[in-house]
């Protein structure tokens, strides 16, 4: 036996090895098709190999001659089917499942260890005004941050290393408060995977809960400032009671005879006494309207009386400064609907200050009313000392007198102003002012004539 | 003759309403607390009593409180550095007769005493 012929017998014994033993339908057929060989395997069929060899094969193979091999394919055509269903389903169920995601306001992405999106719902392209499309392969850092690197935590980056849910609150550049969350997915290797990220928006919440942090803060603040001022006035008013008591005992003679100066220095303790007690109600007023405690009683009102009455409380003083007060009362505006005592604490304040500033002997303060549309404007103009343009400002302000010598040479607490600004405005008005330094100044305020 | 009873724990403010009250013949008793102006309530029959509102121990309305539930015809006025905007309302509604608030206005005072007069 020659090598080769060796070799070739060792060959055809491995193959019948194999053919003998393979699960397959292994048959030789000639050109008519009749069964040289057959294998085994045939037995699972339910032939007996020896029965078929001699056979045709018609029935198998279509004329030609040759090695057939054949496969029991029924259960395959089983498992095709379901696997067809199987995907069908998944197909729908997958489609369902995007759908739903895709309603769902919260950023989704599906992430890789290197961080790249490789999966988003429609959330998260809609948050940044994109598509779906061109946040796959992005970076979150990068689309929504602007960022060249991951932010500091990185939610999705610490869930990557600990496996486990981690969470952050990141705002992004353009103001917006995120809340992440990040959820890890493992391999078949029991390392994470990927990685979910959701992105919720709680910018809303995070601001509303700043502006009711805000709100108690100031609403504390302000019950501290009226508390405190409360128990200033109280603490103030004690002592003055004697002051101003025991002085009048003595200007009415309770103590027997009084001579001239005595009674002129009596006199000035009183007016002193008087001062501090206009500013003590004063700060009770301002300190009650900032509390927000003073309601406004509507009625209708004469506005010829309103201004005759505020007017009657100064008439005294401006006179003794031999200044004229004048009214230019508009036909048009005749009654007005307002809280009495109020208006009248405006308009005394403006005349009063008017008159206050005017040079002693030779001023000329005027009370005009206009109709202004569905508002009433009163204007007080005097021929006063005017008001620096800088100063302006510092008006309407508490306890802002222009400079430091005023209340020495006017007297007054500085809070005239600022009192009237809030009762202007509670009556839904504003008021404003026109001024030249050294030439007079023009006071104004309008409100709804009537409050409907 | 008309007898006051002044309830009043500032030395010199009750002074003062002492002397007041005085020089217009009434017939004046003090209290520095509260609770002596029970006590003495209990045992002195008063036309009027004027009561301060922050008192050490018991306050005035409190002190008040308790004496109308003894003798609810003394009339009692509260003499007040509580000025605040709603005192006013605050007080008669816990049963004061009258509210007079400090500084005294003297001339006021004694206008508004005229009425308890005997």
């Amino acid at each position: 036996m020659t090598y080769e012929h060796e070799a070739l017998t060792k060959c055809d014994e491995i193959y019948k090895l194999v053919i003998e033993n393979t699960s397959d339908y292994v048959s030789l057929i000639d050109e008519k098709g009749v069964y040289i060989y057959v294998s085994p395997s045939h037995q699972a069929m339910g032939y007996d190999p020896a029965d078929l060899i001699g056979r045709s094969g018609v029935d198998f193979v279509h004329g030609y001659a040759g090695l057939l091999i054949s496969k029991d394919v029924t259960s395959r055509r089983k498992e095709e089917e379901a696997l067809r269903k199987s995907e069908e389903k998944f197909r729908i169920l997958s489609q369902e499942f995007h759908a739903l995601l895709d309603t769902i306001p919260d950023n989704l992405t599906l992430q890789s260890p290197d961080l790249k999106i490789q999966w988003a719902n429609e959330g998260a392209a809609m948050s940044v005004g994109k598509s779906i499309s061109d946040l796959i392969g992005g970076y979150c850092y990068k689309i929504w941050n602007d960022r060249s690197d991951p932010c500091d935590p990185c939610p999705v980056e610490k869930s990557f290393l600990i496996g486990k849910q981690s969470r952050a609150q990141v705002s992004t550049p353009d103001g917006r408060i995120w809340e992440l969350r990040a959820v890890p997915i493992f391999g078949e290797d029991g390392k994470v995977s990927k990685v979910v990220e959701v992105g919720r928006n709680i910018t809303d919440i995070k601001n509303s809960e700043k502006i009711r942090l805000e709100n108690v803060r100031l609403s504390l603040a302000s019950k501290a400032k009226s508390d405190f001022l409360a128990n200033m006035s109280h603490e103030l008013r004690t002592p003055l009671n004697s002051i101003i008591g025991f002085t009048e005992l003595i200007k009415q003679k309770n103590a027997g005879e009084v001579n001239e100066k005595q009674m002129h220095y009596l006199e000035n303790v009183l007016t002193s006494g008087n001062h501090l007690l206009r500013l003590i109600n004063d700060i009770l007023d301002i300190s009650g309207v900032e509390s927000g405690n003073i309601e406004l009683a509507l009625e209708r009102i004469s506005v010829a009386e309103i201004i005759d009455e505020s007017i009657i409380l100064i008439k005294e003083g401006a006179s003794a400064r031999n200044i004229a007060l004048k009214k230019d009362l508009h036909p048009a505006l005749e009654f007005i609907e307002a809280d009495r005592l109020r208006l009248k604490q405006i308009l005394f304040n403006l005349i009063n200050n008017a008159v206050k500033f005017s040079k002693k002997g030779s001023g000329t303060v005027t009370i005009s009313t206009r109709k202004d549309g569905d508002m009433a404007k009163f204007s007080v103009t005097d021929t006063g000392i005017g008001i620096r343009e800088g100063d302006m400002g510092r008006l309407f302000k508490e306890f802002e007198q222009l400079d430091m010598g005023i209340s020495r040479n006017y007297g007054g607490t500085g809070l005239g102003l600022a009192i009237s600004k809030n009762l202007v405005e509670l009556h839904g008005g504003k008021i404003m002012v026109d001024s030249r330094y050294g030439e007079g100044s023009t006071f104004s305020f309008l409100i709804p004539i009537s409050s409907k | 003759m008309t007898k006051v009873l002044v309830v009043e724990d500032n030395p010199l403010n009750m002074e003062l309403v002492i002397e007041i009250l005085q020089a217009r013949g009434f017939t004046v008793d003090e209290a520095l607390d509260g609770e002596e102006a029970i006590k003495k309530a209990e045992t002195e029959d008063y036309d009027l009593i004027l009561m301060d509102i922050e008192l050490p121990g018991l306050d005035g309305v409190e002190v008040t409180k308790i004496l109308k539930t003894k003798n609810k015809t003394t009339p009692v006025v509260a003499l007040t550095s509580y000025a605040m905007k709603g005192d006013r309302e605050r007080f008669l509604a816990a049963g004061f007769n009258e509210y007079l608030s400090k500084p005294l206005d003297v001339s006021d005072f004694l206008k508004r005493l005229e009425k308890y007069k005997k």
